[in-house]
């Protein structure tokens, strides 16, 4: 009995990290079965543009604020350095770089986990815990192939193109400060951009946001659709919203992670 | 009393031998071993906490046991592959408690689904199988609903229309009375009664619910803490003299209070690590 002191910590430290590695496990083998859907048929188009709207269209209006606010403010900030240097002229230029390389696609994969990824999770966990996903089972309708792929290629279709929009209309956002209010040249604004950001700061934003939204969809759809094999795991909905906060906190910092990995490799 | 008729012929179409299962260190079933007939409406019964949902997962392959083996219309389960198996499930369908019906999809889509998915039959002939089974199961007027709109009893036809919507050989119901008021209840027995008789269907229902069970079985099992304690027909089970199966029948209450020196050490038990 004396020994528990010290044999507890250890204890639960073993079965956290125990239980830990058996989800990275699951969640292994579940992206490996979710990809290999790709080679399954039919593919359900209808579903995926259902997806695709939801993750998409639906987040353009949140993706347009976010990214012109973001661009006003990365514009505000950097002109007020700049200025500091007499080169306002170089405000495009950091505009431009910051908004493809760093800011547009973890911004906007922050916001689509909050918009389309918790909402994703929580969806496929209610549909698990009403024995929703068992009842397709039992229909002989594969869960992976009609329930996850199609959300699978929505995440990766619709990320990209959200990023992209976020880029545009945060440049322009800079362009409304730095041009409109504080009367930088605008031909400055766009010449300095066009000439610092190169296809390779382009490509490097594109990875990124391909690979945050395999993060974010594996992720979301993952904790979700496993969630009845949780240690210690609660039915109903103090399950589902356990595991919906839960796959929020991983995804993000997931993205943190993975956006510092990629810059490291890329620059 | 609806009819019962004679049984023609003794295929078995459902089997399991020597079933046991855990879940963590608690053992949930205990060498169970079951079989039925074509044509024969087979009720598990029990109390809950007896293991019989466990026992209907094992048997429709969505989970495995630990031990024993459930071969399904000839198929044994236990090697089955994932296309075999999804091609096996077409010939069954299964009623989940709450109706389980994907709830981004109106009643009608929802009963659909098998058929968009495994015939390549044009879309009216769909819509007219899909009704005429919501029409069965008097639901009409709910095609165009969502599944949220629905009262539970209505949730659990709705269940059931998607479950026969491809005229499986064999149909698992898990509990059909639960939660209903007796009047719908009754209804729904006298639905499975119907598809049996109509349609040949093999049907094998999970219930705690003594009088649906005694209505409509050809033959009942009672599991309590994962074991069998009694099979046979209706006239068997009424006459049993086991202990088990008469508390159940008179619905007494279950005598679970440890005595003496037992309570006293279950009360300062210590959890040992």
């Amino acid at each position: 009995m004396r020994m528990m002191g010290v044999r507890l910590p250890l204890i639960s430290l073993g079965q956290t990290s125990l239980a830990a590695l058996e989800e990275l496990g699951r969640m292994g083998i579940f992206f490996a079965v979710a990809m290999r859907q790709i080679f399954a048929r039919p593919w359900e188009l209808r579903l995926i543009l259902q997806q695709i709207r939801f993750v998409g269209a639906r987040s353009v209006v949140v993706i347009a604020v976010a990214g012109a606010f973001v661009g006003m403010v990365v514009a505000l900030q950097f002109y007020d350095t700049l200025v500091r240097f007499g080169s306002v002229s170089m405000l495009g230029s950091a505009v431009g770089l910051s908004l493809v390389r760093e800011l547009g696609p973890v911004l906007t994969a922050l916001i689509i986990i909050g918009r389309a990824g918790s909402a994703t999770c929580a969806e496929i966990g209610i549909m698990r815990t009403d024995n929703q996903i068992d009842a397709l089972e039992c229909m002989a309708v594969d869960p992976y192939r009609y329930l996850l792929f199609p959300r699978f290629i929505a995440f990766l279709v619709a990320v990209p193109l959200l990023t992209a929009i976020f880029n545009v209309i945060g440049i322009f956002g800079g362009w409304f400060v730095g041009v409109a209010i504080f009367k930088v040249s605008q031909g400055a604004y766009f010449q300095s951009m066009a000439d610092t950001v190169l296809v390779s700061d382009l490509s490097m934003g594109v990875t990124k946001s391909i690979v945050f939204s395999v993060l974010i969809v594996w992720i979301c759809t993952g904790k979700g659709f496993l969630m009845h094999l949780n240690q210690g795991m609660v039915f109903g909905a103090e399950g589902v919203s356990r595991v919906t906060t839960d796959a929020v906190v991983v995804a993000s910092i997931s993205i943190l992670f993975a956006d510092y990995i990629i810059s490291a490799l890329m620059l | 009393m609806p009819s019962r008729p004679a049984q023609e012929d003794h295929t078995v179409v459902l089997n399991a031998n020597g079933l046991s299962s855990f879940y963590g260190n608690r053992q949930i079933l205990h060498d169970v071993s079951l079989s039925v007939a074509q044509g024969e409406i087979f009720v598990i019964m029990g109390a809950s906490g007896s293991g019989k949902t466990t026992l209907l997962r094992h048997l429709i392959g969505l989970s495995t046991p630990n031990a024993g083996e459930v071969t399904l219309l000839g198929n044994p389960l236990s090697s089955i592959t994932k296309p075999k198996l999804y091609e096996l499930r077409k010939r069954i369908g299964v009623a989940f408690q709450g109706g389980a019906l994907i709830n981004s999809m109106s009643v009608i889509d929802n009963v659909e689904l098998p058929l968009r998915q495994h015939t390549s039959l044009d879309d009216s002939t769909i819509r007219i199988m899909s009704r005429m089974k919501l029409d069965m199961m008097s639901l009409h007027d709910t095609e165009n609903m969502m599944p949220a709109q629905l009262s539970g009893g209505m949730l659990k036809r709705a269940g059931l229309a998607r479950a026969v919507v491809m005229d499986p050989q064999l149909l698992f119901f898990d509990e059909p009375s639960a939660g209903l008021d007796p009047v719908t209840s009754a209804e729904l027995d006298e639905l499975i009664i119907g598809l049996r008789n109509a349609l040949r269907m093999t049907v094998v229902v999970v219930t705690h619910e003594l009088e649906s069970a005694l209505k409509i079985a050809d033959r009942v099992m009672v599991l309590a803490e994962g074991r069998i304690v009694a099979l046979g027909t209706v006239e068997e089970i009424t006459q049993s003299t086991d202990p088990r199966v008469q508390s159940m029948l008179h619905r007494q209450v279950r005598d679970r209070q440890p005595v003496g020196e037992e309570y006293l050490d279950h009360l300062t038990e210590e959890d040992d690590i």
